[in-house]
């Protein structure tokens, strides 16, 4: 099949199309009525923007907690590392007492 | 059949009393009702809406087929142009803005609803098999004006991306030049040339595809 040949009919036929500009009945009275009240305008969606709001907090929290996550991590091996020390030396102090009382 | 003679007889009755209560009123210009508009008065923005609806629903129909999408284009439209209303400056006539604003919307339409697109040529009607049967035998009996041909150039619209649609429209059937498109989309003039060679090599690929699963 010749495809230009076929590109350019389909063109020219495109071209010889006559333009559709017919307008339904009293479509001027139907923008004129959406103009007077749009939709969304006069009553403003408040749950919407609650919810958009409230994802908008969700979002910051979770990088605040996230930061603090990250941040804290080094400080917790830190605190455990000291708790194993002073759990250790609790211990040995204990045995340490019994054998001199010994 | 009855009740829908009834409606249509109806309609033309209040269509003509309508043109006949009507006392004449002298034709404003563009500007005046302009004015007006952003002065307050939103009744004189309905003489530029049934003034240029027509140009609206044609340009709309070249790019939505259902009747209820192309009403809501143009509804957008207007509605657009009456919230900008007060960005025009009157230093170009407003049909150029409207139709800036026209194209626009439409191609904000053809990108929303690109997932609609068709994706293939399998289901044929009997004219436009027939149509390319002839063309396939001898191209010269096809004829350009026959119904199928036009049927068939709007299946093949509607396969194209949207930026590929929006610029084979304007430029190829609307006869456009590569400035007034620039214009009309608000791209600039490398951009619209960049699209319209890929458009043509999109639309030579649907062809050939075509004829491909025609024909092979």
């Amino acid at each position: 099949m010749n495809v230009p040949e076929l590109n350019r009919k389909l063109v020219e036929a495109a071209r010889r199309a006559p333009l559709d500009d017919r307008v339904p009945y009293a479509f001027e009275k139907r923008v004129m009525a959406h103009l007077a009240h749009p939709a969304g305008v006069s009553r403003p969606d408040v749950w919407a923007a609650f919810i958009r709001q409230l994802w908008y907090g969700a979002a910051a929290c979770a990088v605040v907690a996230f930061l603090l996550n990250v941040w804290s991590i080094p400080q917790v091996q830190d605190e455990d590392h000291a708790f194993s020390n002073g759990v250790e030396d609790c211990l040995m102090d204990a045995v340490d007492d019994a054998g001199n009382i010994l | 059949m009855d009740a829908a003679r009834h409606v249509q007889e109806f309609a033309a009755e209040t269509m003509a009393a309508d043109a006949t209560s009507k006392p004449e009123i002298p034709e404003t210009g563009d500007a005046e009702l302009i004015a007006a508009v952003l002065q307050g008065d939103v009744a004189s923005f309905e003489p530029l809406v049934s003034k240029y609806s027509p140009r609206l629903f044609g340009t709309a129909r070249r790019y939505a087929r259902r009747e209820s999408e192309v009403e809501d284009i143009v509804q957008e439209i207007w509605s657009k142009a009456f919230q900008r209303l007060s960005s025009f400056r009157g230093e170009a006539p407003f049909e150029h803005w409207l139709m800036r604003l026209a194209v626009r919307t439409c191609y904000d339409f053809l990108r929303e609803h690109q997932r609609n697109r068709e994706n293939t040529f399998t289901d044929l009607t009997e004219p436009e098999d027939n149509w390319l049967e002839r063309f396939a035998t001898a191209p010269e009996s096809a004829s350009e004006s026959a119904d199928a041909a036009r049927l068939l150039v709007g299946r093949l619209l509607e396969m194209l991306s949207p930026p590929a649609r929006l610029i084979i429209t304007l430029l190829e059937i609307e006869d456009r030049t590569v400035k007034e498109i620039a214009a009309l989309t608000g791209w600039s003039v490398p951009l619209v040339k960049v699209r319209a060679f890929r458009a043509r090599a999109e639309m030579r690929k649907c062809l050939q595809r075509i004829a491909r699963d025609k024909y092979l």
